[in-house]
């Protein structure tokens, strides 16, 4: 049995170069190897692009699929949101605390997927932003050669000492482990923030969520709370936006797709924020990542599905489909106004739609029924998140697909 | 800061099951200070314990309810400067943290479906099919 150690070489130059590295595999060099281990390591071939020459190593292989990197930005805090709880369901299983850890860890783990909370790499806790007189939204109260630097190292398969920032406490607690999964999806309001951090994901999302609804939103969360009261909620949003514009809004240009949630416009002046209005809008030329459509790719689309097939009961729904440019970006844009009461909805909607992604027919369909109770089951949110659930499962699939042909090609070199 | 609900002095050798503990309350530095139930096996050398019990949820609302007064009267003076965004930015913190909590609190329905997603192979989690 090959029981190989690698010996990386230490500058930093060389650093990039290991990320052209042959994955190992089973069966490379003809001998089968243990795959106990859950570090992975990459043969270096002598005499490779870099051009350095290397004594010859020995590698603890396992599990060489290099996790695929996703990258969230949302405003709600993290990890347990409902768009987290969709997407790990996609992948099956669902996600949980680790276990035996700190109870206040923001990580969540499933059997694919790992999610972490970026507020795990606040430079400064709630003290010390006090101090500075900085809001957590400020890159100068995050760490992010620290966050870069492990999402490299999960991205190369190495476990990672992350840091726990304690939400109740404020306080940063001891790091915990976190070993390198299937799928590593990073979490919170800079994500996409660092250009370096930038680099290492596959494959991000933006939640953009416009004022009136964050407002609706933030009433229904805190108006139970004693202390809160409709100004405070206000001034909570309006002191924080500055901030927000600054540095979190930004990201928007960098993101593959763009979930913006915005009020109905089916109802006039309705300000519940119950119905929404959302547009799905996606990046063109994505490696791996096909824009959904309706009916005819690039052309521009309006359609009510309500009539005489499908009866739906007020408001009804809406969608349009077209090209747009978004921050300089040639984007694709599926919009839904309104809500779905019924599964006929769900599913006919579904199957007027292309280019979703599914495996089967109805699948969308069976996620939303799957969590009929998390909130945006019944509108575009809730659609559009299973979506974008299915398109990362895309990128997971044609990147390990692309791993499995790089051997193969090595080999005949 | 951890506010003290409950104080009580515990004698061992009893067997008494240490009382679900969170992570902001403090117990005394002994070798076996820990969450789990302590008996006499593993602490044979304990004597006297005390244990604190601090409710988590009531604390952190009662600092969010401070959070938020303090936040207006900092406002007050300038409602666009950092002290009033950094004070309204710790609100919104604990806000959230507060939601997610209803939220965790909320799922945990039945202790066992719990139990039985870990271990599923236990007798209690056989199910049976006509």
């Amino acid at each position: 049995m090959a029981n190989i150690k690698l010996t990386f070489p230490s500058s930093p130059s060389s650093s990039t170069s290991m990320q052209t590295l042959l994955p190992l595999r089973a069966g490379f060099y003809g001998a089968p190897l243990l795959s106990s281990s859950p570090s992975s390591g990459h043969l270096l071939v002598p005499g490779h692009s870099s051009g350095k020459r290397y004594k010859l190593f020995v590698c603890t292989a396992s599990s060489t699929e290099q996790p695929v990197i996703i990258g969230l930005a949302a405003d709600s805090g993290c990890g347990k949101s409902t768009f987290m709880r969709r997407l790990t369901s996609v992948f099956g299983g669902a996600a949980t605390p680790p276990k035996g850890g700190n109870p206040d860890s923001n990580t969540l783990i499933s059997d694919t997927t790992t999610v972490i909370c970026l507020d795990d790499y606040h430079s400064l806790d709630r003290n010390g932003r006090k101090r500075e007189n900085v809001t957590a939204l400020d890159p100068r109260a995050n760490n992010f050669d620290l966050m870069c630097e492990q999402v490299k190292a999960i991205k190369e398969g190495r476990p990672i000492e992350k840091p726990i920032y304690n939400h109740v406490t404020g306080l940063l607690d001891p790091p915990e482990t976190i070993l390198p999964p299937k799928i590593f999806v990073i979490e919170g309001l800079h994500p996409m923030f660092d250009a370096r951090v930038r680099e290492l994901l596959d494959f991000s999302i933006y939640l953009d969520i416009s004022d009136e609804v964050k407002f609706a939103w933030k009433i229904q969360r805190d108006m139970a709370e004693r202390g809160h009261s409709l100004e405070s909620i206000k001034a909570s949003i309006a002191a924080r936006k500055p901030d927000f514009d600054a540095y979190i809004d930004p990201q928007k240009q960098h993101a593959d797709v763009v979930i913006q949630v915005l009020p109905t416009r089916l109802i006039p002046d309705d300000n519940e924020g119950k119905i929404l209005r959302v547009r799905m809008i996606m990046k063109e030329g994505i490696p791996n990542f096909k824009p959904v459509y309706l009916f005819d790719e690039g052309s521009t689309i309006s359609w009510i599905p309500c009539g005489r097939k499908l009866t739906c009961s007020y408001p009804g729904i809406q969608f349009s489909y077209g090209p747009d440019v978004y921050y300089d970006n040639e984007v694709s844009v599926l919009e839904m106004d309104g809500q779905f009461d019924k599964l006929d909805e769900l599913i006919y909607v579904e199957s007027h739609l292309s280019n979703l992604s599914t495996k089967f027919y109805g699948e969308i369909t069976q996620q939303m029924l799957k969590h009929a109770d998390f909130p945006g089951s019944n509108n575009g949110t809730g659609f559009f998140q299973t979506v974008v659930g299915l398109k990362i499962r895309d990128v997971y699939e044609a990147l390990r697909a692309e791993e499995a042909a790089t051997p193969l090609k090595s080999a005949k070199a | 800061m951890a506010s003290l609900a409950t104080v009580s002095f515990v004698a061992s050798p009893a067997s008494v099951s240490l009382p679900r503990v969170s992570s902001t309350s403090k117990i005394s530095s002994s070798p076996c200070a820990g969450f789990s139930a302590i008996t006499t096996r593993t602490c044979p050398s304990l004597r006297l314990r005390i244990v604190a019990m601090a409710n988590p949820s009531s604390d952190i609302k009662e600092v969010l309810s401070q959070r938020i007064k303090e936040a207006e009267e900092v406002c007050v003076a300038d409602s666009s400067s950092r002290e009033c965004a950094v004070a309204w930015d710790e609100v919104e913190e604990l806000s959230a943290e507060i939601a997610h909590k209803r939220v965790k609190q909320e799922d945990k329905k039945d202790p066992l479906e719990e139990f039985c997603k870990d271990a599923p192979e236990a007798d209690e989690c056989r199910v049976y099919e006509d």
